[in-house]
């Protein structure tokens, strides 16, 4: 029963956020460091729980009691803890600067938002049950609009209001999906969904699916559900853009991965074809235009925020191409640079806080020269965008490598995804090699600010982590071996939680 | 070993990193006496053949990363011959960054750029070799341009141009591996496997082979890649165009002879139903014309340059125009001389950078028009470039001419009269622009301006007299190159050449380059003495001859006005500028970025809707969703 | 012309929901499939796994999943439930009688803490949103608002306190309570010529509400293993006292629902404590 205490990942954050607003009443600041402690419990007790998994294979956590499929259950897989873990631990690294950000007057509910959504990501990435991960969703997506919305100003409104919009309209349409699955199968337990999905109507099944992905690549920023990508971005604090691309956007591709392989899918060749829709095509196909528009329209930008705003972007719809293909290698792959576009991208987003800081403006015209003031930010900038475009030794270019394998070895049309995923990287390169120039050009600025030391520690320790996955990528391959089997293993998910049957 | 080597590299890289900007001669010194180690412990290396050290990364799912290096004899002799290139440039380096104002920190990628090179001549397979090629290709771009804004563009046709080749490489590396009757990542086995797919699959070699051979020619500004080393040369620092003329555009020719060359000769010896051309597979004779182009093409872009550091680049692509055409003929003479090619032109072309570069250190010029009469003045930078171009045009007794006269025999015994011609009016033209560039620079009237200048410090002669030694040592006795040449050829499955030290055997002839050497040299002294009995020229103002004795200030003239070097070949231009208006590649290539740009700002302005609008596209693109899935 | 352009895109937006209503409706019209089991006409409930929220069966469901394996998807109806009967059935299952109640706070009391969650992040938002605006928006009241509020204020007060004190027995609970008191809070603002905010107030009692929900259900982890447990004794079904933590959560949830959409009120009443 010990596996039933993982709940505390959820209940010990909800407790918090709740008594929040106590703690405001005695210091703002002080609310920012409860949740910092509160996400650093998370992320130990979920580095402990995915050990635990590891060892002992997949758990499920039961709620009030109820087994599964009539209660709510949580299912701790070495596939979900892994990326529990890892939003956890972004979430650490990013609120490491937000605790020395300056103070402003909505601090308290900056940091019960930022806890709240978080959790909400954790908790969905553990959850057993379609309408509490919906219930979930809900909360991340609230309490993102929060974030975007921060200071009130015309952009971030702006894409708060673009944000609230589409995920809205994800909702209903997840919420649609979910309606549709009680009123046909009879249960919200992913689980037996999981077990009689195949028993559906085909034509109804692939409505449900295409609802469900409607609803859930909002989060997920994959095109044409993710207008309000730039905008949001752009009008958030750098640093937190690292959640709504570390957290938020790895979520919502957890969720079409568990979804689309595991539950939906058929097992054993996960093919997903339901209905007469070739749902692996669909999603290719969306992936591999998301990443041509986010590469493209990620070129012409000049705002740093926007460009890695696009960046991330195409980064979801390479993965998306990866769970399409859907091949042992492919899911590997997925799994692989989903996790380093966390690390990568966070860093991206949290170094250039400070720079931003130090040059004034997002405009990376105006970041020349920042190499000669500030040489820590400019490699350490010069290292995520390394990671992230797959130079060699840094922690992208395997993952990236293991894609292009994985896709090239589907054949067929494949050849032709792959052409347009390598021509988006080209760009991708190129735009961020210019960015990497700029920062060594001869110019000198002049500020007066100062970093922060913790600013320098997430940083140093995301740069750690990025290079060390460059040169050492055997450790992490253990833990993306068993959480890629963890989840093609339809029946063995089915049989965990509901005993073995038949 | 040999990763002992690469890990000493990246210490030495990290160590020169730490030693900092103040302390830029310590670095310099630094790097130039670890690469004489290595160049050392190399040579130590030499008759190992067939090892190889494994080095597992990790493996997850049905794939095992690993770097395998291994001594093959092609890889060992590009390894080496480059490294002793690269220790003579880097100590031309140390002077030349010392007397910088800001030295730009180049230092240890340039050492990371070593090692990479080292690394693709030992990578036994090919995962090894692209992440080689990568590192290779980053750190060099980023040598291009140490932050100036020019250069930077330069930099972009380069880097442009090379991520195009190496991601073609990495499909073409995949598909390999995907293939069920090849997957593998090994060199060697993969080319014996894929000649023998060419009997039952010939569409997909013919598609590895091509996306392998995109990657080759844009690294080695093959047509139609040939923009980039002009740009590139020109912009680079001074001391970085030798490496890059010299070496790093080698690269392309060694995967050529590493992969394409074998492969094609293999396909040869199994596969009876291939299509031939005089006796060489016709993908090889088109890729031969390929290399035809580019020399004449190189050739005619270096006539009409001004700028002397462009003129040399596009020297460089027509000579690499050669060694492309030799190549692919495929017997052992075109391979051999194709080889011969590559180190010959490496020495005399990274002589010739060299030279331009101590022009530069003291001018500060790269305009031909604004130089000139500077052979006093610097005499052994003046020796250094007569003899380099003597090299490049082809003549006795320098070694230009041993592998010409190996890429002629072999062209002429293959029954090639199209590709001999065309050879033969690229090195024709090579005289064109190779005497006025040494005309522009070194003799003509020596401008007001540059009365002072010296000749470089003793420590820059040093490898500009290197430069020259080898290229009479080569000239001399070629077989000194064309012995170890000979292992490389035999490995690849062909008969070498005869050769003896100062004796080479073609097909149609023999040459005995001893007798040859000595007679020119014989000739140049006896030019020589008439130099110096005969009488000296009276030295006349730039301007004193134009304007029949008026101040020439008057009517607004400068020396450069009136420099015989400006717009020299103005008339070769006006003959070809119908065509090079209507078919300029680089204003494709211009057209195609700036199509990017615009494709991508009118993608992002989908973005810029309001929210109405952006669930519009939401609702629309689920249609369209819903509807597409239902038809495909 | 903006006008127009406003129409045409209207239209079309009315033209792409027309489709997918087309499609939704087309879907659903399809021959049921194998494992289908709605049936627009005569939903059959049976088929669902609320069926044993109803029947209170959850238990006996458990056990019979656990011997006739996949058999059990066939045959959910034929799982053993005991006659329940208001005000005599003891030790029930979950023991409150209202059985949406019974599903909200027990069988799926998770999500309500997730729903609950959603409230106070999305009042949360509001403030954030309103945080600058200083503006009260109201009229002055007339004299028989303002009696009338002050009249109907307790006994408003007093229904909410009803409505979820008996959520377990009756319809209604902690949400509609909550709401009902929320809606008193309201009636105030608009009666009372000088009300004041009392946003640290209400922020400290919804606290402490949402410190009961969450605390309960860390309690039932700690003594019974699994969170949200009733570790009390659910009584008998239909009396006031019953059905152990359930009634304490939705009286939790009344407050700090009535709490949470009060300070909201607050917020929109300019906010701040002046």
């Amino acid at each position: 029963m010990k596996s039933n205490y993982a709940v505390l990942l959820i209940a010990i954050p909800l407790l918090v956020a709740f008594l929040q607003p106590l703690f405001s009443l005695i210091n703002k600041r002080l609310t920012k460091w409860v949740t910092f402690l509160t996400i650093g419990f998370n992320f130990i007790y979920s580095l402990k729980l995915l050990n635990y998994v590891m060892a002992n294979g997949a758990q499920i956590a039961i709620i009030g009691n109820w087994k599964p499929p009539f209660g709510i259950n949580l299912y701790l897989s070495p596939f979900s803890m892994l990326f529990a873990t890892i939003i956890y631990f972004v979430a650490l690294i990013v609120l490491l600067v937000y605790l020395i950000d300056k103070p402003t007057e909505v601090d308290d509910r900056m940091s019960i938002a930022t806890l709240l959504m978080v959790m909400a990501s954790g908790a969905i990435t553990l959850t057993g049950d379609i309408f509490n991960m919906f219930v979930f969703v809900e909360i991340l997506s609230i309490s993102t609009v929060i974030l975007i919305s921060f200071n009130n100003k015309g952009i971030s409104f702006k894409g708060a209001f673009r944000y609230i919009v589409l995920a809205s309209l994800g909702s209903s349409m997840l919420l649609l999906a979910i309606g549709f699955i009680y009123g046909s199968l009879g249960t919200l337990n992913l689980a037996s969904i999981a077990y009689r999905f195949n028993l559906l109507n085909p034509v109804y099944a692939s409505v449900i699916v295409f609802l469900f992905m409607a609803g859930i690549m909002v989060e997920a920023e994959l095109f044409p559900f993710n207008a309000w990508v730039p905008e949001a971005y752009k009008g958030s604090k750098s640093y937190l853009n690292a959640l709504l691309s570390g957290v938020v956007g790895t979520t919502g591709i957890y969720v079409l991965f568990r979804m689309f392989i595991t539950i939906f899918g058929s097992g054993q060749n996960h093919i997903q074809v339901i209905g007469s829709v070739n749902f692996n095509a669909v999603i290719i196909v969306i992936g591999v235009l998301t990443t041509l528009i986010g590469e493209f329209s990620a070129l012409s930008q000049k705002d740093i925020k926007k460009i890695l705003a696009f960046s991330s972007m195409a980064q979801m719809g390479i993965i998306a191409v990866t769970i399409g293909v859907a091949n042992m290698n492919s899911i590997n792959a997925g799994i692989f640079h989903l996790i380093n576009h966390a690390f990568s991208k966070s860093l991206l987003f949290i170094v250039a806080f400070p720079i931003i800081n130090i040059v004034g403006s997002a405009n990376i015209d105006k970041w020349e020269g920042l190499g000669r003031k500030n040489i820590f930010l400019a490699i350490a900038f010069a290292i995520g965008s390394f990671g992230l475009i797959g130079i060699p030794f840094f922690n992208g270019f395997w993952s990236k490598m293991m894609i292009v394998e994985s896709v090239v070895s589907a054949g067929g049309w494949m050849y032709l995804v792959i052409g347009t995923i390598l021509l988006s990287a080209l760009v991708e390169t190129f735009y961020f090699f210019r960015i990497i120039f700029k920062l060594f050009v001869d110019k000198k600025i002049e500020s007066t600010y100062s970093v922060h030391i913790f600013i320098y520690l997430a940083i140093l320790i995301l740069s750690i982590i990025v290079i060390y996955i460059g040169i050492k990528p055997s450790f992490l391959a253990t833990y993306i071996h068993k959480a890629a089997i963890d989840l093609v293993d339809k029946s063995h998910y089915i049989s965990t939680v509901l005993g073995v049957i038949k | 070993m040999i990763s002992n080597i690469l890990l000493y590299t990246m210490i030495a890289a990290v160590i020169s990193f730490a030693l900092g900007q103040k302390l830029k001669a310590v670095r310099w010194s630094f790097s130039a006496l670890f690469l004489g180690y290595v160049g050392f412990q190399l040579y130590g290396l030499y008759g190992q053949w067939g090892m190889v050290e494994t080095h597992n990364i990790f493996s997850l799912g049905s794939i095992n990363f690993s770097l395998n290096f291994g001594i093959t004899k092609l890889g060992w002799f590009f390894a080496f011959f480059t490294t002793i290139i690269n220790i003579m440039i880097w100590i031309f380096s140390i002077v030349k960054n010392m007397n910088e104002k800001e030295e730009r920190g180049i230092n240890f990628l340039w050492i990371l750029l070593a090692g990479s090179n080292l690394a693709i001549f030992f990578s036994v397979d090919w995962i090894t070799f692209f992440i080689a090629w990568e590192i290779m290709t980053w750190t060099s771009f980023f040598i291009i341009t140490p932050g100036w804004k020019n250069s930077f563009k330069a930099a972009n046709w380069y880097f442009i141009l090379s991520m195009f080749g190496a991601y073609a490489m990495l499909v073409g590396i995949w598909w390999l591996y995907a293939t069920p009757a090849i997957h593998t990542l090994n060199i060697a086995s993969s080319i014996a496997l894929l000649a023998k797919l060419s009997i039952t699959a010939p569409g997909t070699v013919g598609i590895i082979i091509a996306l392998f051979v995109l990657s080759f020619f844009a690294k080695s500004a093959v047509f139609p890649f040939h923009p980039w080393p002009a740009e590139a040369h020109a912009e680079a620092p001074d001391d970085f165009s030798p490496y890059l003329s010299g070496i790093m555009i080698k690269y392309g020719l060694y995967g050529i002879l590493l992969f394409i060359v074998p492969l094609f000769i293999q396909i040869m010896k199994v596969n009876p139903n291939i299509a031939m051309v005089n006796g060489i597979p016709v993908y090889s004779y088109i890729l031969a014309w390929f290399g035809a182009i580019t020399a004449v093409l190189g050739t005619y872009l270096a006539i009409v340059s001004n700028d002397m550091k462009k003129l040399a680049a596009y020297s460089t692509v027509s000579n690499i125009g050669y060694a492309v055409t030799s190549m692919f003929i495929l017997s052992s003479a075109g391979v051999t001389g194709g080889l011969f090619h590559v180190v010959n032109h490496a020495v005399f072309k990274s002589a010739i950078f060299l030279s331009l570069g101590a022009v530069k250190f003291r001018t500060h010029e790269r305009e031909m028009h604004k130089l000139g009469g500077l052979a006093t003045k610097m005499p052994i930078t003046f020796l250094t470039f007569l003899l380099g171009i003597i090299a490049a045009a082809g003549i006795p007794p320098l070694n230009g001419y041993a592998s010409k006269w190996i890429i002629y025999q072999a062209l002429l015994s293959g029954h090639f009269p199209f590709l001999t011609t065309m050879i033969f009016l690229a090195s024709t033209g090579a005289f064109l622009y190779l005497f006025r560039a040494l005309h522009s620079i070194f003799l003509g009237q020596l401008p007001r301006k540059f009365n002072n200048v010296k000749e470089v410090p003793f420590l820059m002669q040093i490898p500009m007299i290197l430069g020259i030694l080898s290229m009479l040592g080569i000239g001399y006795a070629p077989g000194i190159v064309l012995k170890p040449i000979g292992l490389a050829v035999k490995a690849m499955g062909l008969t070498p050449m005869t050769v003896e030290n100062t004796l080479m055997v073609g097909k149609l002839s023999s040459i005995n380059t001893a007798v040859v050497s000595s007679t020119f040299i014989g000739a140049f002294f006896f030019a020589f003495a008439f130099y110096l009995i005969g009488k000296k020229r009276h030295h006349v103002e730039p301007l004193d001859n134009y304007t029949a004795g008026q101040d020439p200030e008057e009517f607004g003239l400068t020396p450069e006005l009136y420099h015989f070097a400006l717009k020299f070949y103005e008339p070769v231009k006006n003959i070809f500028r119908p065509i090079e208006e209507k078919l300029n590649i680089k204003n494709y290539y211009r057209a195609l970025v700036r199509n990017a740009n615009s494709f991508g700002a009118t993608l992002s302005e989908m973005f810029k809707l309001s929210g109405a609008g952006s669930s519009m596209i939401f609702v629309l693109g689920l249609v369209v969703i819903i509807l597409a899935g239902w038809m495909l | 012309m903006k006008n127009t352009q406003g129409m045409v895109n209207a239209f079309f937006a009315f033209l792409l929901v027309v489709i997918l209503g087309i499609f939704f409706f087309n879907a659903i019209n399809q021959p049921l499939g194998n494992g289908l089991v709605l049936n627009k006409d005569n939903p059959d409930l049976s088929k669902r796994v609320s069926i044993h929220y109803i029947l209170k069966n959850v238990h006996n469901a458990e056990d019979y999943l656990a011997q006739h394996k996949s058999s059990y998807f066939r045959n959910r109806d034929k799982v053993k439930s005991s006659n329940l009967e208001f005000g005599k059935t003891k030790n029930a299952e979950s023991g409150s009688a209202n059985e949406v109640t019974s599903i909200v706070v027990n069988y799926r009391g998770f999500d309500t803490l997730g729903e609950v969650t959603v409230l106070f992040i999305s009042i949360l938002g509001l403030g954030m949103l309103l945080h600058e605006n200083k503006k009260k928006y109201w009229a002055k009241p007339s004299l028989i608002v303002r009696t009338g509020a002050n009249f109907l204020f307790p006994f408003i007060v007093l229904f909410g306190v009803y409505v979820f004190v008996h959520g377990h027995l009756t319809p209604g609970g902690g949400f509609p309570g909550g709401t009902i008191i929320a809606s008193a809070a309201l009636l105030l603002i608009l009666g009372l010529k000088d009300f004041k905010n009392k946003l640290t107030m209400t922020k400290i009692i919804e606290s402490l509400a949402g410190l009961t929900f969450a605390g309960l259900g860390l309690v039932g982890l700690f003594t019974n293993g699994s969170f949200l447990t009733n570790f009390l004794p659910s009584g008998t079904m239909g009396l006031l006292v019953s059905s152990g933590i359930t009634a304490l959560i939705y009286i939790a949830v009344g407050i700090k629902v009535a709490a949470e959409l009060s300070s909201g009120i607050m917020e929109m009443n300019g906010g701040g404590e002046e």
